[in-house]
This record gives structure tokens, sequence and C-alpha cells, in this order.
């Protein structure tokens, strides 16, 4: 059984009981900005838009309470924001370059990669073959025109070689 | 080769005569360590049971996450009886060995605010080692959030590590959020933190109110400790059931109620695969008579494994092939999943 389980178990109930845990709020706030940024790329700007209304109502919040609660309030409230604007904007400027790359895949005709994971072996169909499922790192293309050019982009590759051929290993390039 | 990319797709098939190797030493050299370490662990596993492949391909995938050695007889079985998850490296696996390392510091008198110093390189190193699957790296920060509690004088608390976990990932690869081993070990875990407790009690309490007597014989009590344990098996089938079974039906189109009956019957098997396995690893390194003695026994309880989801697979309406509902559908079964728990909890703590 799982050690973090059976101590939850051998813990008296009373323990269980509520009690803060800041970082459950947290994570929950950091997910939805992440959806946020992979859902709208481009829109990471209103995600500062958001975190900033959110720094407003918050200041008008704390304005209108008083002691040690405006200051917790305010606290986390602009904790929350800043964890939501940076994921809404890390996720969306990794996406909107993401999808800046994609189409110099397309002419692709001949591709250099290096293997990026230790080849798997998989059972193989065939007698006089052997079957690896490998990751490769397209390191350079070339395209109808017949020129090299740089990428960087990962495929997954099911690879068959004759038996007793050179088998791929990690670290290898090769011409495909 | 490249009529694949150029229809854009991110697989491609390769046959002899399509490759030509240009030069070699590219890779990192961590890398390249792990993976040597990889294939000497693997054939430290298969040491003199190199004739049961069947089995040797099971114990390295469970052991050491080579998932595409195993034979395809044994993946149907797998997902027949509900039981793949214990194929791939998973928080399972990371527990496990978080356990076994946890017994092994006891014995040796570590105190509980120094055991992370122990676990985290440990956790840390298996968990490369085995591939970084995104439920393995989910399970290695949580227990070394957790097991850093004590340390730094805090008391250890489930669902914060869980949260920091979640956090650590998801800014390392926001992409994780799409993954569908994220979302399951994700799901999966809420579900045990908040529904395990609740079953186990309810199902506890209902053989309590018969068997509670002041002075329990030896016998009584070895039955009250195996009680509980098959109780906290089931608990955890069914929690774990209950919030995965919508994802099944979302990404496969199928629910495997059998799930539960499988868990019971495969996860203490797959203890002590993974117990002979880890034996074999640690104990075998000094002498190969030792490995090889582990190698067999973990083969006995690989085949007792075999035959048990083989007959798990023929119980009726084990596995039932759906059509995949819809978002919604699924969005509302943990909108009621979360707010029947929350009531339960809530009428449990006025009880208290």
């Amino acid at each position: 059984m799982d050690p973090l389980i059976e101590d939850a178990q051998a813990t008296p109930l009373s323990s269980h009981g509520p009690r803060r845990r800041p970082l459950v709020g947290i994570a929950i706030v950091f997910v939805v900005g992440i959806a946020c940024g992979l859902s709208w790329p481009k829109a990471s700007i209103a995600a500062l838009c958001i975190g900033g209304a959110a720094l407003i109502v918050n200041v008008f919040v704390a304005w209108s309470r008083t002691g040690a609660t405006a200051g917790a309030w305010t606290r986390s409230t602009m904790l929350c924001a800043c964890m939501f604007m940076l994921a809404w904007a890390s996720a969306g400027m990794r996406q909107a370059r993401s999808l800046q790359d994609t189409p110099s895949w397309l002419p692709a005709i001949d591709v250099r990669g290096i293997i990026d994971t230790d080849p798997e072996k998989v059972v193989s169909r065939r007698a006089d073959l052997e079957s690896w499922f490998l990751r490769l790192r397209v390191v350079d293309i070339r395209g109808a025109e017949g020129s090299w050019q740089p990428v960087d982009h990962v495929v997954n590759v099911y690879w068959n070689s004759r038996v007793g051929s050179r088998r791929p290993v990690y670290g290898d390039e090769w011409e495909i | 080769m490249t009529n694949a990319l150029a229809t854009g797709r991110r697989s491609l098939r390769i046959y002899p005569r399509q490759a030509e190797y240009m030069s070699s030493g590219h890779g990192s050299r961590l890398a390249a360590w792990r993976y040597q370490a990889r294939a000497r662990t693997s054939a430290q596993l298969a040491l003199s049971v190199e004739a049961f492949q069947v089995e040797v391909a099971l114990l390295q995938a469970l052991l050491l996450g080579h998932r595409a050695r195993l034979h395809d007889d044994i993946k149907d079985l797998g997902a027949a009886t509900g039981t793949l998850h214990v194929f791939a490296v998973s928080g399972f696996h990371v527990g496990l060995i978080a356990g076994l390392m946890i017994v092994a510091l006891g014995a040796f008198g570590v105190s509980r605010v120094h055991w992370v110093i122990f676990l985290a390189p440990l956790l840390i190193a298996y968990t490369v080692l085995t591939g970084a699957r995104p439920s393995a790296v989910r399970a290695c920060i949580m227990a070394i959030i957790y097991f850093l509690g004590p340390a730094v004088g805090r008391r250890p608390d489930v669902p914060s590590a869980f949260a920091a976990a979640a956090i650590i990932i998801l800014a390392w690869d926001p992409y994780q959020l799409m993954d569908v081993g994220f979302i399951y070990s994700f799901v999966v875990v809420v579900g045990l933190v908040s529904l395990y407790l609740l079953f186990f009690g309810y199902i506890d309490g209902l053989w309590m109110r018969d068997s509670m007597r002041p002075d329990p014989s030896a016998m009584e009590t070895t039955m009250i400790s195996l009680r509980k344990y098959v109780i906290g098996l089931f608990a955890i089938s069914c929690a774990a059931w209950l919030s995965s079974a919508p994802l099944t039906a979302l990404f496969f189109g199928r629910l495997t109620p059998i799930a539960i009956l499988g868990n019971i019957v495969i996860i203490p098997l797959t203890f002590l695969i993974v117990l002979c396995g880890c034996l074999s690893l640690v104990l075998g390194s000094c002498a190969d008579v030792i490995a090889e003695i582990f190698n067999h026994a973990c083969i006995i309880v690989i085949k007792r494994f075999i035959a048990g989801i083989k007959v798990i697979s023929l119980v009726p309406l084990g596995r039932i092939e759906i059509n995949k509902p819809p978002s919604g559908g699924v969005f509302l079964w943990y909108t009621l999943l979360g707010i029947g728990t929350a009531v339960a909890w809530n009428r449990r703590f006025e009880k208290e």
C-alpha cells in the first residue's frame, strides 16, 4: 500500500479536519492560468488585464476591512493574481511559439535526426526484422528544392532493421 | 520516408534501406549513463531466467518501465481487467519503492526527520531511470515534499504536497496539462485522497459493530489486521475506479467494473514482484547467485499474476465497450462526486 495513504490512515481523523492549505488554492489558480494560456495563447495581455483588475478589486476590499484580516486578504489575492498571470503568460508564450514553428514540417522530403531516447525493442512480426520504438530529434530537413534547413522537432519512430544490421542507439545521427 | 512528414504526421515507420547511419555520440552524457544503467539492470533481472520471455518482459515493464517489451496478450489481459496501470511505472511503483526504503530506514533506526535525505536521491534516480513518466514524476515530487515536511519542522500534508507537485510539473512543462497520463495521475490521486478514508471508515464500521471485544486473542488480532488490509485494498480500488472510470470512458470508450476486483488480486502480487525485483537488483549486485534466486522467485509470482488476470478476464461484463461520453457528462460526474464527497466529509466531522 502507498505509504502516504497508510500514513493518512494512521493519523487520527480529527487531524484531517479543515486546516489551512494555501498551496491547494494556489495550484488551482495556476492550473486555470495554464489552461487559459494553452487555449488562448495570443491573449496573454488579457491575463495581465484580469490580474490588474483583480489587484484593483483587492485594494478596494482591503480598504473596507481593518486589521490583520485586510493584510492577509491583500497578500493572498495578490499572490493568486500573480500566479494566474504568470501561468497564463508562460503557457501562452510557449503555445504561440509552438504554433509558429509547426508549418516548417510540411515541405520535408528527407530528414537528419538524432536518436533521443533509448530504443525500446518491440515484438517483431517478421523473423528477419528487428523492431524498435524510439524518439528522433529532427535537426535538419530537406525539401523538394534540395537544400538542408535546420529545425528542432521530435517524432516517434517505429524502426525496423534487418537482424544483424546496425541497431539504433541513443545519440546516433541518422539520415532518413 | 518522408511522405509521412509531408502529411504533417508526428509518427514514422521506418524499414530497412530507408535509414543511413551518419555518426554517433550526440546525446547528453547523463542520458547515456541512464540508458546504460537501465540496460544493466534489465540484464540483471533476466539473469538465469532468459527462457521465460513473457514473464521477464513483464518483470522489466513492472520494475523498469520497459512497457514496449510486453507481449500483446498480456497487454490485452491488462486492458480487459482494468489493471493495465500496474504495467507502467507510476505513482504506485514509486510509493512501493519509498515504502520499502522506509522499512529499511526504520530497521536502521533512522529518524523520520532524516528520511528525506536518503529517500530523495533514491526516488529521483528511480524516476529518471524508469523514463520519468508523468505519474512517476508526480509521485516522486509529492513524496519528496511530503517527507521534507518533518525535516523543516512542518507537519507533512498530502494535499499540499500534491498541489506543489502540480505547480512544479506544469511550470516545467505546461503541455502536461493535455497529457492523458498527467490527467489520470492527478485525478486518481484526488479521488484516493478524498474518498479512501471515507470508504475505509464506512466499510470497517460495518464490521466493528459486531467484532469489537475488550480483550481480543492473538488470532483475533491477526484476523482484524488481515480484515483491515483487505478492506483497505477494496477501499483504494473503489476510490480509484470511481475517480478514473469517467476518464477511461472519455478517452478509451470503455468501462471496466472488474477493475475493482482485479486490483484487489493484482496489487498484492505486484507488491511481491516489485519486492523480489528490488532485492534482486540491490542484493544481486553483490553476487549473481542472489540475483538468480530472486529472479526465479519473481518468475513464480509472475506466473500466478498472469494466471490471476486470466481468470479475472473471464468474468462476464467485466469490460464493457461504450460510446465515448460527452465532456459535459464527465464534468457532471465529477461535480456530483465532489458534492457527494464534501457532504459525506461534513457529516463525518459533525459526528466526530
